[in-house]
């Protein structure tokens, strides 16, 4: 199963809800990925990074040897969950 | 210890045994007083966003000491864009917290003793830079709350130190023994004081060969003997001791300041970090200076919540589609997202120090702050066009919920229909608490006078442009050969 780890942004002034938008994304690939920690770096496919805005400055110089996918607002949000599904299925 | 949560810090502070004065009697339990408590709750803040992960990218970073997850305000900028994150933690917690959250100025402390007491070792020999990083190590393994104070009363501002009728109006050093220096003094308008595990002293300005007792920098724990704290009055300070929350405006955070006097208080030699040096007395102030200026970022994030108070009591009034009302709102957002400019730019511009700390850009950190020193008294005043002449006649809560007044108030001060009455009137109390309550402390005359008064900034402006070569490129391009 894919491994999915979802990381933040620090928050500062964000465009959407990246909780809200998170929750969302567990919601739709619950049971379909495996949702693993961002902190265990050596065991991820895919890092689904919830960037508050288009400046999207989180720091992913711990995911150099993952996939990174940057999402900057709920629609790339959706837009991403369905990329998943379409690899999975 | 790995970073505090707000619990454990509360509670560390329940430890502290503090001199705190306040309305001429001691406080003896300052975490709980109701008048300390709400800026006590800011501070937590800062230690409760460090641990949710929405926020961990801005408000933790890796010690550059041992690669620890710390709490950033701990943090010595090793990057750019370690700056940048600090001005966007600013304005994150101005906005969380809608007033100062007292914490940035012991980070600013801390990244410009790291400059400074490394620049004095390489040419000096001394042992300051060494003693500065076990001292750095302790705060960041024990996750303190830092009061960086810089500020001394000053007396006859048109002598220098050792001129004073009274020697005491600036900090300075009275003895020296085997075990430390004696210091007795006072630092004025100190934020966050009481609610500091440490008191980190820099000397106010440059000082000369003449005022070498002067020049002194030190770290205390913030209840060393000796140390007594008178905490300010603010506008409106009182409303915390009356019964309900609506007149507070903020119901949840505050913030204090405190004159904080040093009585013949004993520093040990492993928490000096500058001693006569008089010579680098400027580059501290100067280096601090630029990283508080920075800091005025939080004016950003308390900005947001002023927009969006005025935003909503232009809706509850039914007149936000009006377009002089969205007009006066853009225009509080241009000039909020004016000052984000200047914090994010001189933090982008930052440079590697010697010691292999970043700095932010000088020039604009002071051109950054002294836009502060403005923008924020025309968003204000901009708030209070929009909210109307209620926000200051209106009654109590005592009145809202009097038998006697409530239904004339509920009757009188309903708007538009499906807004309750108290949700109207609780935003006309947050936008005065903004611009002219406890919270206009903050957001305006420290947005004026903290890090610097106006004059200060418009002289580094002076030293630090470039004249030279923009008269090169005016004269060269109207054809005045070079002189």
């Amino acid at each position: 199963m894919l491994k999915v780890a979802l990381k933040y942004c620090g928050g500062c002034n964000p465009d959407y809800d990246r909780v809200s938008a998170a929750e969302t994304i567990q919601r739709r690939l619950k049971e379909r990925v495996d949702f693993v920690s961002a902190d265990s770096c050596d065991d991820i496919d895919i890092v689904l990074v919830l960037a508050g805005c288009e400046s999207a400055c989180t720091d992913v110089s711990a995911f150099e040897n993952c996939e990174t996918v940057f999402i900057r607002s709920v629609r790339e949000a959706e837009r991403n969950v369905a990329a998943i599904l379409r690899r999975i299925s | 210890m790995p970073m505090m949560t707000a619990a454990q810090y509360e509670e560390s502070l329940r430890r502290l045994n503090l001199v705190v004065y306040m309305f001429g009697k001691r406080v003896e339990n300052v975490v709980d007083d109701p008048i300390i408590r709400p800026s006590m709750l800011a501070v937590a803040q800062t230690y409760a966003l460090a641990h949710r992960p929405e926020y961990e990218d801005i408000m933790t970073a890796g010690s550059h000491l041992n690669g620890a997850r710390i709490n950033r305000f701990t943090h010595i900028h090793q990057s750019t864009v370690d700056l940048v994150k600090k001005s966007k933690m600013g304005r994150l917690l101005g906005r969380n917290t809608g007033c100062c959250f007292q914490r940035c100025v012991g980070m600013d402390a801390l990244n410009a003793l790291s400059i400074v007491t490394y620049n004095m070792d390489q040419e000096l020999g001394s042992p300051y830079h060494k003693r500065f990083l076990k001292y750095l190590a302790y705060v960041q393994e024990n996750d303190l709350t830092c009061d960086g104070a810089m500020t001394d009363p000053k007396g006859d501002r048109s002598l220098p130190p050792h001129q004073q009728p009274d020697p005491d109006v600036f900090v300075h050093i009275v003895a020296e023994t085997a075990e430390g220096i004696v210091v007795r003094g006072a630092k004025a308008h100190q934020t966050g004081a009481v609610n500091s595990h440490e008191i980190i002293v820099m000397p106010t300005m440059a000082m000369r060969a003449e005022d070498r007792d002067y020049a002194v920098s030190f770290a205390l724990p913030s209840d060393a003997p000796g140390i007594t704290y008178i905490i300010g009055r603010q506008s409106c300070d009182t409303r915390k001791l009356e019964d309900g929350l609506l007149d507070r405006g903020n119901t949840r955070f505050g913030g204090h300041e405190a004159l904080v006097v040093l009585e013949d208080v004993l520093v040990p030699w492993e928490r000096v970090f500058m001693c006569r040096e008089y010579g680098y007395a400027g580059e501290l102030v100067e280096k601090f200076a630029a990283y508080h200026r920075q800091s005025y970022a939080c004016k950003v994030g308390v900005g947001d919540v002023l927009i969006g108070a005025a935003q909503t009591a232009a809706e509850y009034n039914n007149v936000a589609k009006a377009s002089h009302v969205k007009d006066k709102i853009i225009e509080m957002n241009h000039l909020n997202e004016t000052l984000y400019c200047g914090c994010i730019a001189c933090a982008s511009e930052g440079h590697c120090e010697p010691s292999g700390t970043y700095a932010v850009n000088t020039l604009l950190a002071n051109v950054h702050k002294q836009n502060v020193t403005r923008l924020p008294y025309e968003i204000s005043r901009i708030a209070q066009d929009i909210a109307g002449g209620l926000m200051v006649t209106l009654p109590s809560e005592a009145d809202l919920q009097s038998p006697e007044t409530g239904k004339w108030l509920e009757k009188y001060f309903a708007a538009k229909g499906e807004v309750p009455t108290i949700n109207r009137l609780r935003i006309l109390r947050l936008i005065e608490n903004l611009t002219l309550g406890t919270a206009a402390v903050g957001y305006l005359t420290e947005s004026m006078h903290g890090a610097g008064s106006p004059q200060a900034q418009r002289i580094m402006i002076a030293r630090l442009v470039n004249m030279a070569q923009k008269k090169r490129a005016a004269q060269n391009l109207c054809g005045i050969e070079e002189e």
